[in-house]
């Protein structure tokens, strides 16, 4: 026996020589090898978008959806193999009506996000067993004593605050601004990057944040004027439309250029006092057309430049 | 002994549905909790108002929230509306007498499509239900019934509803020992639900016979 594997590879309950568990690293690999998934939190919202390849023409548009609702309060996107997402879809959605029924208020998402990880989890522990073979990407609004401390801060009723998680095959549960999963992620991640607000607002407890905000509010005001405030397009000052505008780019961007066509693009959103919602798939058709020929300008406008630095170059030799 | 509710009257108008219920309850003939909504507003165009147990209804509202929410995680565009809501109610009152424990309460729904189309329902602890065009519960059903069928017409306007219900409530304040004069009205229409405040029914008590005692 030989290759990466080495005889290894076929149990998750023997670990390589150099420490590794195999099966759940293939997991990954099928979530890698699948379509796109991305989400990003804003400031009271959040979004999740994906690119579904075609899988037959005869298939109905509207099918084999990727993100699903929980409850009112969260929802839930399953990237790499659907049928292994859409149990454990299955599952948060009792968890989270078991958690109603015994405490009489919404699971808050990290609560949720944790189970759901050690429900993945055990299914790494296991030889009857096999990974799941999905990222996935909870996101929801929770209802708690911070969110209730923030809103007293800035003197607003608590509407609850949104969070972001994912969860990999492995059962690792990780708080997200923003993520990237599935073939494009790379690309998406990139560009997402560049989105990230310049301060990190959970590495700051509540009491640093506020402060944070007054520092930056009169350093605001001062620079008013001075330069032109044209505030950098940043996650937490999107609205969610705008965001679906830049997720519908990032899919765009990340899509597979060997394909002649990309496939069909799934937008939810999520926020406070607001139950997940689908964008019509007619609005997200517009957006992509939009989007498109915004970068085949750029990219045109792009070829006039080097034109011209060429033509410059030409002139200057003669 | 166990907390219960009063009465409620509801009636249809042209547009819509009009109820009236007290905001008491009472702890056998002991006005016990003053202040306590007795009419739940459910989505955005159901109404339903208990007579009877109040534990019991605690119980069907939250079976019947559990229900709502699992329509959202269904995510198929389906939402109850109150004919359904009220169909169910009538099979679990009826699956609870017959598995001899009864849920102690007389309920009435009321609702509104969006095409403006109104809905009245009825159910008690039996599983008795039926739809109607006006109704009540408790002690009114003796009391107010018999006059909204000589006032009322499919006809009657939004206020002239509202006029019959507070003509209704205030011959039971003055007879129903167990109605509070705190009263509050809901309607539901293609609009939505709305809810009013309590409101303090005037009844003049000078024509009491006690008066002439003293």
């Amino acid at each position: 026996m030989s290759g990466i594997g080495a005889g290894y590879d076929l149990s998750v309950t023997t670990f390589s020589q150099e420490g590794r568990i195999f099966q759940v690293e293939y997991a990954s690999k099928a979530v890698e090898t699948r379509g796109t998934m991305l989400s990003m939190r804003l400031d009271d919202s959040i979004l999740i978008a994906t690119e579904k390849p075609t899988l037959s023409k005869m298939a109905i548009s509207s099918s084999r959806r990727r993100v699903y609702r929980i409850s009112s309060h969260i929802m839930m996107g399953v990237s790499g193999i659907l049928a292994d997402g859409r149990a454990i879809v299955e599952w948060a959605r009792e968890e989270t009506s078991r958690f109603k029924d015994n405490y009489d208020r919404d699971i808050p998402v990290f609560v949720l996000a944790e189970r759901v990880g050690n429900f993945m989890h055990a299914y790494t522990t296991h030889p009857s067993v096999r990974p799941f073979g999905t990222t996935i990407c909870l996101c929801g609004v929770t209802k708690d004593v911070q969110s209730a401390r923030a809103s007293r801060a800035a003197k607003k009723p608590d509407n609850g605050r949104p969070e972001l998680f994912q969860i990999t095959p492995s059962g690792d549960v990780n708080r997200m601004h923003a993520m990237a999963v599935g073939k494009g992620r790379q690309v998406a991640r990139v560009e997402l990057e560049k989105l990230l607000p310049p301060h990190n607002r959970d590495a700051f407890t509540i009491e640093m944040d506020a402060q944070r905000r007054q520092v930056e509010a009169a350093r605001d005001t001062e620079e008013e004027g001075e330069e032109e405030a044209a505030a950098e397009k940043h996650l937490d000052n999107m609205t969610l439309d705008i965001a679906a505008k830049e997720a519908v780019r990032i899919l765009y961007l990340a899509r597979d250029a060997s394909e002649t066509e990309m496939g069909e693009i799934e937008i939810c959103g999520i926020g406070v006092g607001m139950i997940p919602t689908f964008i019509p798939a007619e609005k997200i058709k517009n957006l992509l057309e939009e989007v498109k020929k915004e970068e085949e300008e750029e990219s045109s406008d792009d070829d006039e430049e080097t034109d011209e630095a060429e033509l410059g170059e030409s002139s200057e030799t003669e | 002994m166990t907390l219960s509710g009063g009465s409620i009257i509801a009636i249809k108008y042209k547009g819509g549905v009009m109820m009236t219920a007290d905001t008491l309850l009472s702890f056998g003939r002991m006005a016990r909790y003053r202040g306590f909504s007795r009419i739940r507003s459910f989505g955005d165009n159901t109404l339903i108002s208990f007579t009877g147990d109040h534990a019991d209804f605690t119980t069907l509202m939250e079976e019947m929230e559990k229900e709502i929410e699992h329509d959202v995680q269904q995510d198929d565009g389906v939402v109850l509306n109150a004919s359904e809501i009220h169909t169910l109610l009538t099979r679990i009152l009826y699956h609870h007498r017959s598995d001899m424990k009864p849920k102690w309460t007389y309920l009435i729904v009321a609702g509104s499509d969006k095409d403006g189309k109104s809905f009245l329902g009825y159910i008690d602890l039996y599983g008795t239900h039926f739809e109607c065009d006006y109704t009540a519960t408790g002690y009114a059903e003796d009391l107010a019934l018999p006059m909204i069928r000589r006032e009322w017409n499919p006809e009657i306007t939004e206020d002239q509803a509202a006029a019959l219900l507070q003509k209704c409530v205030k011959v039971c304040v003055a007879r129903d020992c167990k109605q509070s004069s705190d009263i509050q009205f809901a309607k539901v229409s293609e609009t939505g639900t709305s809810l009013s405040r309590p409101v303090k029914i005037d009844c003049d008590w000078s024509v009491a016979s006690y008066k002439e005692i003293e």
